[in-house]
């Protein structure tokens, strides 16, 4: 280790000018809206949305309430992120009330097998619709590590991971509009995949670290 | 009094944020000027928690280059404190679960031990140590488990055969003492 005055002389040595990082809420909010339009084009793109399914989320209140809890919750987790991505950021209230509208919205994918959602149909079944949700997902995961990154998070496997979690949810949330209605069907072919996205969030932020790391020490940033 | 603290708080806060914000801009005098402050601050601020140790300076090195790292995430207008303990409190967590200080450590001991012509001494017990306030609020099967692995930099093996517990035990305890640890510090924030 070198003494703490030629760290600190190497440190301010040929010290170049540095912009501050966008603000963590316009950077969510950008790649939120970017993540968005993904989703659902690419989506639209692999196939048919199921028929009538806009009819049914104006006319299904139960159906309304697991919509917008899934779109806060993923809004909330995002925000949660990015905010965690600028060391000192992240109060203690945003986590726990993102975690707390993403478990109400788990609740209600557990109690539609009770009361169902709307009337179990095979209508709109899409052949792949797991691996859409993992495939579609990926992409803004990695952008959304990529500007992570560029912040400072201080435990970045665990932002990774939940980064990916709110990428794996986008693709879930919007099949379950898109793809045939059943409780089973939604959890197990449009939630899980959702949430195997985050599993792969992590190794893939495992692995990215040691490289950030190298950057970091090559002074590339 | 309070209020002379206060002022002197205050006045430290917005010192920093200026230097800061003029780092930014590339003014390397301030930079090191801040840098410079910071470190008595970050290294008062680590022993005050974890006791005073030999790695103090190793982790005050890791945040000065965090700081470094991160210095495009402080932004103008913006409180300074918060930034700068989040990055200190998660390097010196980052070093307690790095297990670095073993080697230097035990190369003290050796040469006290050499110094007074002994027998190469074992690791000082823990008892011996000096720990800070939130390593105190540890319970005591974490902070032996804690200090004897990351600080005094025994084997999960060694700690084992001394706490007499599984090895599996010690890895589970420092698993979670630092857990705990990390959640201490962040809860003082």
């Amino acid at each position: 280790m070198t003494t703490r005055d030629e760290l600190l002389a190497s440190l301010s040595q040929d010290l170049t000018p540095v912009k501050p990082a966008l603000p963590a809420s316009i950077m969510a909010l950008g790649w939120l809206l970017a993540s968005v339009l993904w989703v659902v084009a690419l989506t639209h793109l692999l196939g048919p949305i199921r028929p009538g399914a806009f009819t049914q989320l104006e006319h299904a209140p139960h159906f309304q309430v697991e919509v917008i809890a899934g779109v806060f919750a993923i809004i909330f987790g995002t925000w949660a992120v990015f905010q965690s991505s600028v060391p000192g950021l992240l109060g203690k209230r945003l986590p726990w009330l993102a975690g707390g509208v993403l478990v109400l919205w788990w609740c209600n994918y557990a109690l539609s097998f009770v009361s169902p959602i709307l009337p179990p149909t095979m209508l709109g079944k899409r052949a792949h619709c797991a691996f859409e949700v993992i495939a579609i997902a990926l992409p803004p995961m990695l952008a959304g590590f990529y500007l992570l990154q560029r912040q400072y998070p201080l435990r970045f496997p665990l932002s990774a991971g939940i980064l990916a979690l709110m990428a794996g949810m986008m693709p879930a949330l919007y099949m379950q509009i898109a793809c045939m209605h059943a409780p089973a069907h939604g959890v197990l072919f449009h939630l899980l995949p959702g949430v195997a996205v985050s599993l792969v969030g992590v190794v893939v932020a495992l692995l990215w670290r040691p490289m950030r790391r190298q950057n970091f020490r090559a002074g590339t940033r | 009094m309070e209020d002379a603290g206060n002022a002197v708080y205050n006045t430290d806060e917005q010192r920093w944020a200026n230097l800061m914000v003029a780092a930014q801009g590339g003014d390397a005098p301030a930079y090191r000027q801040l840098l410079e402050e910071l470190g008595p601050v970050m290294e008062r601020y680590v022993a005050s928690r974890v006791g005073q140790h030999e790695f103090l300076e190793d982790v005050v090195q890791d945040a000065l280059l965090a700081i470094h790292q991160a210095r495009h995430t402080y932004r103008p207008g913006h409180r300074f404190r918060p930034w700068l303990f989040a990055i200190v409190r998660n390097k010196t967590i980052d070093y307690l679960r790095r297990n670095r200080t073993r080697d230097r450590f035990l190369a003290r001991e050796r040469a006290d031990s050499d110094a007074q012509g002994e027998p190469q001494a074992a690791a000082t017990p823990e008892v011996a140590l000096d720990h800070g306030k939130l390593m105190k609020a540890l319970s005591q099967p974490h902070r032996e488990a804690l200090t004897l692995t990351r600080i005094i930099g025994l084997s999960n093996a060694e700690a084992a055969h001394q706490l007499k517990i599984s090895e599996g035990a010690v890895k589970v305890r420092v698993h979670r003492a630092l857990g705990r640890l990390r959640r201490l510090m962040e809860a003082e924030a």
